[in-house]
């Protein structure tokens, strides 16, 4: 991967900034060739993640995530990370399955919706840690 | 006009009792408050119980923002109302239906179709 294909944003982590980060997303995956609705729902896995980094895992801390994307070498995905500063690995939480998320809902238990928003819109979802930063990969591929 | 920074609500009496509430802009975790602080006092303190979301102005929902509307759905209903959805954009229909929200709320593909499912 080269270095001029991957773009990095750094934002303080707090919610006020998910429109921003959103469209930070839209525009360089617009520059890799994804669709419209490639965008639209990759920038709501992006919020999902992020959201729930802010809200759970960073709160009441001086702290930022930063967030790149760039192409793969063929050209045939894009892959956006999200990542901060940590001690340890991201433990993210179990992904619930359809038919549990629709009894969830049925229930009025919001509890899930958003990990399992992530998992739906994207093609691929890795976790890392690395060099003392937790990374969480998104990869959407292009509709060519 | 209730203003978050991305994200407004324009509220509208109609016959019959409907409060339509357009839902313009954006719906994310940072301005689902501003929303949820609109339901209360219009469910809670001004006690209206019929209500339909206009979607066709708003550009993105989250989960935070359809997290409120649940929070809401029962208390409405044990009140004999409901909360109705109109005009929801494909992209955001997309979303509600990933979710199995077409099985608990009401959509009607307009505003006044949603506002006659009060009548109907």
């Amino acid at each position: 991967m080269s270095k001029k294909n991957r773009i990095e944003r750094i934002f303080p982590a707090t919610t006020s900034i998910l429109a921003e980060l959103r469209e930070f997303v839209a525009r360089e995956g617009a520059r890799f060739g994804l669709d419209h609705l490639a965008l639209h729902n990759l920038a709501l896995a992006i919020d999902e993640a992020a959201t729930n980094i802010i809200e759970h895992v960073l709160p009441r801390r001086a702290s930022q995530i930063m967030c790149a994307c760039s192409d793969t070498p063929n050209h045939k995905q894009v892959v956006y990370e999200i990542s901060w500063e940590a001690e340890e690995a991201y433990r993210p939480d179990p992904v619930p399955s359809s038919a549990e998320i629709r009894r969830r809902v049925e229930e009025r238990t919001p509890g899930g919706l958003g990990v399992y928003l992530i998992h739906a819109l994207v093609d691929e979802i890795e976790y890392d840690y690395r060099n003392g930063r937790c990374i969480i990969r998104l990869k959407k591929r292009k509709n060519v | 006009m209730a203003q978050g920074s991305r994200f407004a609500t324009t509220v509208t009496d109609t016959p019959q009792g409907v409060l339509v509430i357009a839902l313009a802009g954006q719906l994310d975790a940072h301005t689902a408050p501003d929303f949820e602080r609109l339901l209360e006092k219009t469910i809670r303190e001004d006690t209206r119980t019929k209500i339909v979301l206009d979607f066709e102005p708003l550009e993105y929902i989250a989960s935070a923002g359809l997290g409120v509307l649940m929070g809401f759905i029962e208390e409405v209903r044990e009140q004999g109302g409901d909360i109705k959805f109109g005009a929801v954009p494909e992209k955001i229909y997309h979303v509600l239906d990933l979710l199995g929200f077409p099985i608990v709320f009401q959509i009607a593909p307009t505003v006044d179709e949603a506002r006659g499912m009060f009548a109907s």
